[in-house]
């Protein structure tokens, strides 16, 4: 008899615990840069050691499902306390529809937003308010093929305007080689070139000012010029043959299997294209060379002016505390120091970047450093034009559309706001 | 005496009250209606008001509901949109193929196969797995097939030593490929309706047309086509709501691309709604495709189908 209630008392004192264990639900995108799953992993069991009770859930999605399904799965009952975010305008949208939580007070209290630069937190901040915190910043260059450069006879360390780069784009292409690799179908790697373009053209007093509609809005002559030059790209046919149906996926295979020797992305490219190439090896990292996207002569950018990612987590509203906890856990020093030190991306938490060792996460980060301004893909757009942007600038590359009419449609999309 | 009537029919037949009570059809309704009508509301009925409602907002979809109205703005822009036109028209395509083109192609190989023996119903069988298949894999294996670099069509090219070919990154292109999938996808379908239908059709009156002089091409002609109107019917139906509902072939085939020149309207309002967030927008879109499709429904079922049935 006794033994039962032992037993009785045993299960009322553990029933209890199993069922209050605290879950923190985390949805992020899909990553392929191995060994990434293992650190994440590694990183939960060390929160969940050091916080009895507590249970860590990240569940993986594809970037456009993600997308696609977010605004439903925030309103549902099973919505994540922690979700991924490419930060931009679209922080601003959820902020001001309710669905994420204000941590400024906590995150503060914490010490946890110490560990973090201004420009990061700015990135994740929608008047004064902290939503959530950066993990790592990106930066977007012309990454090239050594060999393949050196066989079409041109030197890209000598490209310093946009002429030069298409010059170059000529002289490798009456070589015989594809000068460059882009994944159109999947829109965004064009949007690249369109949003660098804009960077160096219309400069950030320039964005600053079509967003408001001031000086023609998008429409206006800075935003056709940049349209111009990125039609001028076009008309050179440099892109691989079926350029138009590349994913982005296909196209970093490409260029790991030396199919041409131009990409504009970010230094994510280097550790990709291996993973995914054909021979699964791809390039060494001394085997790529690296110049940063070129100023536009003429232009009202500035040549540092850096353009790439910020990305990080969003804090969903309801989220506990213990939520906020793990994230700044996850993104603080010591777990993102470990991360730059793998090399998986460019950390952005102070003091973070120390130990990366990866030569090119190495030159991203100098740019960063020494960057006038950087911009975060979308963020001076709103994300119905940065999808119209989408559109124009595969038409402008492929000929499908006039710099005029891109830029009218950009505007039209503001004019609806 | 209207009353003696009254009362002589009450004698003759119990009142339609009691008589829906004792022979159990109130019980059946009472029973079998209510979940009925509660899926429907739930799943049909409210969606298509909640979605007219959105179409006259401005929203992403986060928040607990639309705040900014517009009126009848999303619809303006959708009118001037030639993306949209371009989509519409499309849709259009899509289902003068799947009847002129879908739809023979399914007869032929139904009139060719309909028999039974032993090589028609492997035949029978191949030509009905692209049906099975599902949409979003055939996307992808067709997409495969006309990867130059990577593809079927990279093999046969290396081969011959022919230059690489992206049919699906052209733009003239694009459109004629993904509508020769869309009808190897979904011949089959209507070909086993037809398979049905003929098997159906008395082998006395085929006898009887051949003893009376047809010859094979008169017999198919004059007595099976005739016999085959209230299958055809049918197909056309389930062509024309394919066809309008035509998505999961298109995303991982095309996307839409390129630049936008083969999507559908259910893969522009996944587009343009749902991906870039304009709920309000994609809500517009979806209450133009229900109109389609609704007029479509009542228009076919009051003349083509009404008049089958009273045949």
């Amino acid at each position: 008899m006794r033994r039962s209630l032992k037993t009785l008392a045993a299960a009322t004192l553990i029933v209890p615990a199993v069922a209050s264990a605290e879950e923190v639900r985390v949805l992020s995108i899909e990553t392929n840069r191995e060994g990434e799953k293992e650190f994440i992993a590694d990183i939960e069991a060390a929160f969940e050691a050091s916080h009895p009770g507590t249970d860590v859930i990240v569940e993986y999605m594809d970037d456009e499902s993600f997308k696609v399904k977010l605004p439903t799965l925030l309103q549902s009952p099973n919505k994540p306390d922690l979700f991924f975010s490419f930060s931009g305008g679209l922080v601003a949208e959820q902020a001001s529809q309710g669905v994420l939580r204000d941590i400024t007070e906590y995150a503060e209290s914490t010490g946890c937003a110490a560990q973090h630069s201004d420009g990061g937190k700015a990135a994740y901040s929608v008047d004064g308010k902290l939503y959530g915190l950066p993990m790592y910043a990106s930066n977007v260059a012309l990454w090239y093929n050594k060999r393949l450069a050196d066989e079409a006879g041109i030197d890209p360390t000598q490209i310093k305007t946009w002429d030069d780069f298409l010059d170059q784009v000529e002289a490798a292409k009456s070589a015989g080689q594809t000068p460059i690799i882009i994944g159109a179908k999947d829109k965004w790697p064009a949007m690249f070139y369109h949003a660098m373009l804009a960077n160096r053209i219309v400069g950030t007093e320039g964005y600053a000012k079509a967003a408001v509609g001031e000086d023609g809005g998008y429409a206006g002559d800075t935003w056709v010029e940049t349209g111009k030059q990125l039609e001028r790209l076009g008309a050179l046919e440099p892109f691989q043959a079926g350029y138009l149906d590349t994913t982005y996926d296909k196209s970093q295979t490409l260029f790991g299997d030396q199919a041409g020797i131009f990409m504009l992305m970010g230094e994510w490219l280097v550790p990709s294209q291996r993973t995914v190439a054909t021979d699964g090896k791809g390039m060494t990292n001394e085997e790529i060379g690296v110049v940063p996207f070129p100023a536009v002569t003429g232009g009202n950018g500035d040549v540092k002016a850096t353009f790439g990612g910020m990305n990080g987590w969003l804090v969903s509203e309801g989220a506990s505390d213990t939520a906020v906890d793990f994230l700044c856990y996850y993104v603080g020093p010591e777990a993102q120091t470990k991360a730059g030190a793998d090399g998986f991306y460019l950390p952005v938490s102070i003091g973070a970047a120390a130990e990366v060792a990866d030569t090119h996460n190495k030159w991203s980060a100098d740019r960063l450093s020494e960057s006038s301004g950087h911009t975060v893909f979308d963020q001076s757009l709103v994300p119905s034009i940065h999808a119209v942007q989408l559109d124009v600038a595969v038409d402008l590359i492929s000929g499908a559309t006039t710099p005029e009419d891109g830029a009218a449609l950009m505007e039209e999309e503001r004019q609806f706001q | 005496m209207t009353d003696m009537t009254a009362s002589e029919s009450t004698l003759a037949s119990p009142p339609k009250k009691r008589r829906i009570t004792r022979d159990g059809r109130l019980m059946t309704a009472l029973l079998f209606l209510p979940p009925a009508l509660l899926l429907f509301t739930l799943f049909v009925f409210l969606p298509l008001i909640e979605g007219a409602w959105y179409s006259g907002y401005r929203w992403s979809g986060y928040g607990d509901g639309p705040t900014d109205w517009v009126g009848s703005r999303n619809f303006e822009i959708m009118a001037g949109n030639s993306t949209f036109l371009r989509s519409f028209n499309n849709t259009l395509i899509f289902v003068a193929v799947a009847v002129l083109v879908q739809i023979p192609i399914g007869m032929a190989m139904a009139l060719l196969i309909y028999r039974k023996t032993r090589s028609n119903t492997f035949f029978r069988l191949v030509f009905f797995v692209p049906f099975i298949l599902a949409e979003v894999a055939t996307g992808l294996i067709w997409s495969f097939v006309f990867d130059g670099d990577y593809g079927v069509t990279s093999v046969f090219s290396t081969w011959f030593g022919w230059e690489k070919v992206f049919p699906l990154s052209d733009r003239t292109w694009a459109l004629p490929v993904l509508l020769t999938v869309f009808v190897w996808k979904y011949f089959g379908f209507h070909m086993m309706i037809f398979i049905a239908a003929l098997q159906s059709i008395s082998e006395d009156m085929i006898e009887a047309a051949r003893i009376d002089g047809a010859t094979p091409g008169q017999i198919v002609w004059h007595v099976q086509i005739p016999l085959l109107k209230p299958a055809i019917a049918v197909s056309v139906f389930f062509a024309v709501v394919g066809s309008l509902q035509l998505f999961d072939l298109i995303i991982p085939l095309t996307r839409g691309g390129p630049s936008n020149t083969t999507h559908s309207l259910v893969s522009y309002l996944y587009n343009f709604g749902l991906v870039r967030q304009k709920v309000g927008f994609g809500s517009a879109v979806g209450v133009v495709l229900f109109v389609v499709s609704f007029v479509f429904a009542v228009t076919y079922r009051s003349t083509v189908m009404k008049s089958r049935v009273e045949k």
